[in-house]
């Protein structure tokens, strides 16, 4: 659904008049055959190389899972199985269903309802992209566990008795449901409000010129209109969880991934930790099904013609308690980690304690950590968008089965945690290329993988963006396809490309458990260094590294979404 | 029928109440615009009504007025003797039993067509409702498609499916917005006649909305001329078009061109020559030229060159410069030649109507 109803009606007329070589006669004389054929070869090459490798770490696991010993899958299935499923589901469900409450309810109120304050909502509640739940973990925790900063103070300033101040109880499902829903509700709260903002004004009134009132027409027309929108941003929560390592852990709330990371880390049996991440691989199965099928559904959802924005409702006295809401949200998601980590850094760095100084011995220091992150990060993120570029472009142009395959294959990583992709690369380079396993070479290689699908769920859009039109106009012209390439379709695509470069440079900045697997010895990024300071609870220290992380990623994100105002929306708008 | 109220006079016979009224009613967008303005209109049962003007003349917003998507700032509107708008007082659109048929159909998207139907069906249950909605298709002719999708049918047959919705609860009124804008117009007509006869059975009061002179002259009973938010002039549509009360109404109830002159009582005198006057008039006056009342004839005396023709199969369009450089179009068979250049003499075939100059 493309917000515009904008009229379209004079494109077809050029377009056919560009098809039909009666008018451009030299068309075909100009672009020989070859040469077209040429570069669909090396797409399709490039494709094929860029699929095998994104597909590695699946088969690896795979290979790794049915060639194990039938006793490990028994020992598994009897022992730690049934536990590790139930606590994994129950916080997908949890986490999902909590992510899709607020993040649905958050976009009906700034986009349909007259909240004071919406453009400012929208910037505010984006935002907590940026912060990684498992920094946001980290803030509760100094803020929340039993001798943290409120039951310091309630016992210090207001002379409660020691240890009978109640606390919410944050380390097991609940505290991770909250921790990494208020972090994550953005992916549906971005989609929901687009969704929102884009439905037809006349099919709420057509609801209640039915007979239907207010309640039920947003029941029965506008939810199920936004629903496939709703459903993707689900999904990518649903995955996000059970990809996430990092605020498990810290919450110490047992999960597929903590369970495969120590038994990579005890090094017991690698076979058991590839036979867990088979099993977490196939949980994201139905997730992904329900959501296809929604978005098949969604597909014929196509705004009509003569669009008109859709009305907002008067609040009235639920003015109050909206806005209060929404401050709650924002406050929680964004203002508790940031002042928090704030407060703990200036803290570190005004009032060292002994534990500060063994830590900042023989450490290379923030910088540096932050230089290592930057630049592994950018190199994965430039890496992974040219290899996005091949599949990207092929899927786009020759849209066919097989295409869609290797598109599929090359964004299948996007369904593997980053746990797994860390897993599976060492356990491949191990066996096959142990000069590269523990180098920074082969960090890059596992960052470049988990930001690939990043940088291709944005490639291929950009690119289909592109109007054929354009580039049959050039080649009329007489530019040879790789110039038309170079000159109509990459400028064209640009706004689209840069974003999808930034949601890669993103990934790789935030991944956490490839990062601990692959790291060479010494090299910390920040992310390493925030989990290695927080595992030994000296939370000074891992503050300053989180507000940098944060820092890092929130400068390109809010770049993007200034441009996006004019690029990627742009660029949309001209496709129609 | 319909009438002004304060206007010309009653046009049509009040047989109970009326079953639309709108009172005194105007209705500013963001303060100061404002986008009908004290219009008063009342339509009687069982009568179809359109509003016609250019865009932007408010007739949209009469529509939204009386199905209750909009408020009206001051006014009151009445359906069927009672308010349903004003001062204090607002029933929302789903409780006034109005049916809409919207521009884009705004059918459901992501219900099939008998599922559309069915959604007006509200306060019926199961077996009533499946009945129901069978009969709506069969009514419309759509008998067969109820399992399909919007998209998945004809814009004509979107069209269908948006009147049985909006027939569905048997409301007493119908609105239509632009309800062939949307559509082909190799198959306008077919579609207006078939949805004229499907308004006549269903025997409800409709009004619906357009810029399209044929169509509105074609399809009403009575017509509603609007022009910047006011309503200039209401009756049977032969009656507006051949006795426009101003110049606007001339111009905007069908083609036409105007030539200034100057009234002498029963005659005027303009570009070609003397002419009759439907109504005496004296002074400076502007004569409405429809291009059927004047016939065209070859003649090297006559007062007007032929521009150029507009050729369009079973006549044509002829546009004359007259030597008092006002330009009149007149339509003649298609077998004639006026070629460009030609000198002619306009006549008119009977009396004209004029307006005083500047009105």
């Amino acid at each position: 659904m493309g917000g515009s109803g904008r009229d379209s009606r004079p494109r077809p007329a050029i377009r056919s008049a560009l098809t039909g070589s009666a008018l451009f006669p030299l068309t075909r004389v100009r672009a020989p055959a070859v040469s077209r054929w040429r570069l669909t070869w090396v797409l399709i090459l490039g494709a094929l190389a860029v699929a095998f490798v994104a597909a590695l770490p699946l088969f690896v696991v795979a290979g790794r899972a049915v060639t194990a010993a039938p006793s490990v899958w028994l020992g598994l299935w009897s022992g730690q199985i049934p536990g590790l499923l139930g606590n994994t589901l129950a916080l997908v469900v949890a986490t999902v269903s909590f992510a899709v409450v607020i993040g649905v309810a958050l976009a009906w109120l700034t986009e349909r309802t007259d909240l004071p304050g919406a453009p400012l909502w929208r910037w505010a509640l984006a935002i907590p992209l940026v912060i990684p739940a498992y920094v946001a973990a980290l803030a509760l925790i100094v803020l929340l566990r039993r001798g943290g900063l409120i039951d310091r103070f309630l016992t210090g300033a207001l002379g409660a008795v020691p240890g009978t101040v109640p606390l919410p109880d944050l380390f097991g499902l609940g505290g991770a449901t909250l921790t990494i829903a208020l972090c994550v509700f953005p992916y549906v709260y971005l989609p929901a409000a687009v969704a929102l903002r884009s439905q037809d004004r006349a099919l709420e009134d057509a609801s209640r010129l039915a007979g239907r009132g207010r309640v039920t027409t947003l029941i029965r027309v506008t939810l199920p209109l936004a629903a496939p929108a709703i459903a993707a941003g689900a999904l990518l929560v649903g995955l996000y969880v059970l990809s996430d390592f990092g605020t498990v852990s810290l919450l110490r709330y047992r999960t597929f991934t903590t369970v495969i990371f120590n038994q990579f880390a005890g090094q017991i049996d690698r076979s058991a930790a590839a036979c867990l991440s088979v099993i977490l691989i196939v949980l994201t199965t139905p997730m992904l099904a329900v959501e296809a099928l929604l978005s098949r559904r969604g597909r014929r959802l196509a705004a009509a013609s003569g669009w008109r924005p859709p009305r907002r409702h008067a609040l009235g006295a639920w003015r109050v308690p909206a806005l209060g809401g929404v401050i709650l949200v924002a406050v929680l998601s964004l203002g508790v980690p940031l002042f928090t980590l704030g407060g703990l850094a200036l803290q570190g760095w005004l009032a060292p304690t002994d534990v500060d100084r063994v830590w900042s011995v023989g450490n290379d220091g923030l910088g540096q950590q932050t230089l290592n992150s930057l630049v592994v990060s950018a190199l994965a993120a430039t890496v992974a968008l040219t290899c996005a570029f091949a599949p990207a472009l092929l899927a786009a142009r020759y849209p066919s089965w097989p295409s869609r395959v290797l598109l599929g294959l090359c964004l299948s990583a996007a369904i593997l945690p980053g746990l797994i992709v860390g897993l599976a690369l060492v356990l491949f380079l191990a066996t096959w290329a142990p000069a590269v396993h523990g180098t920074a070479l082969g960090l890059g290689l596992g960052l470049t993988l988990r930001a690939l699908p990043s940088a291709l769920a944005a490639a291929e859009p950009a690119l289909r963006g592109v109007p054929p039109l354009f580039e049959r106009a050039a080649r009329s012209l007489g530019s040879s396809p790789v110039a038309v390439l170079r000159r109509i379709t990459l400028p064209l695509a640009a706004p689209g490309l840069s974003g999808g470069w930034v949601l890669a440079f993103l990934t790789a900045m935030k991944e956490l458990p490839t990062a601990l697997m692959m790291r060479p010895p010494g090299f910390d990024t920040l992310p390493v260094r925030i989990m290695a300071a927080a595992n030994e609870s000296v939370y000074t220290q891992a503050a300053p590294p989180a507000l940098a992380l944060v820092a890092a990623t929130a400068l390109p994100l809010l770049l993007l979404a200034r441009r996006g105002e004019r690029g990627l929306e742009g660029a949309a708008r001209t496709n129609g | 029928m319909a009438e002004v109220a304060g206007g010309r006079g009653v046009l049509g016979q009040r047989d109970g109440a009326p079953a639309i009224e709108l009172r005194g009613v105007s209705r500013r967008y963001g303060g100061h615009l404002t986008a009908v303005q004290d219009i008063s209109l009342s339509v009687t049962a069982g009568e179809l009504l359109a509003l016609l003007g250019p865009s932007g003349c408010g007739k949209s917003t009469t529509l939204m007025l009386i199905a209750g998507l909009e408020a009206p700032d001051e006014g009151e509107v009445w359906l069927h003797g009672r308010p349903v708008a004003r001062p204090g007082l607002f029933v929302p659109p789903e409780a006034r039993r109005v049916g809409l048929v919207f521009q884009n159909f705004a059918l459901f998207p992501h219900l099939s067509v008998a599922e559309n139907v069915a959604y007006a069906l509200a306060d019926r249950d199961g077996g009533s409702r499946a009945r129901r909605t069978v009969e709506l298709l069969d009514l419309v002719g759509l008998s067969g498609a109820g399992r399909r999708y919007p998209h998945e049918i004809s814009g004509g047959q979107q069209q269908r499916v948006a009147v049985a919705r909006a027939l569905a609860n048997e409301p007493t009124t119908i609105l239509l917005d632009e309800p062939f804008s949307n559509l082909d117009a190799a198959r306008r007509s077919e579609l207006r006649e078939e949805l004229r006869a499907l308004l006549r059975s269903a025997v409800v009061t409709s009004v619906f909305v357009t810029h399209d002179q044929a169509e509105a002259l074609a399809l009403a009973d009575s017509l509603a001329v609007m022009h910047e938010g006011r309503i200039l002039q209401v009756g049977r549509p032969r009656q507006v078009y051949d006795e426009p009360t101003t110049r606007i109404v001339a111009g905007l109830s069908g083609p036409a061109s105007f030539l200034r002159g100057t009234g002498a009582g029963a005659t005027g005198v303009c570009a070609l020559g003397s002419i009759v006057l439907i109504e005496p008039a004296v002074g400076p006056i502007d004569i409405l030229i429809r291009p059927e009342t004047v016939g065209l004839k070859r003649d090297s005396q006559g007062p007007g060159v032929v521009e150029r023709s507009i050729y369009q199969g079973p006549d044509q369009l002829i546009v004359i410069r007259l030597d008092s450089d006002e330009r009149i179009t007149v339509r003649v068979p298609a077998f004639a030649t006026f070629e460009p250049g030609a000198r002619v003499w306009p006549r008119a075939y009977r009396p004209l109507r004029a307006f005083a100059a500047g009105v």
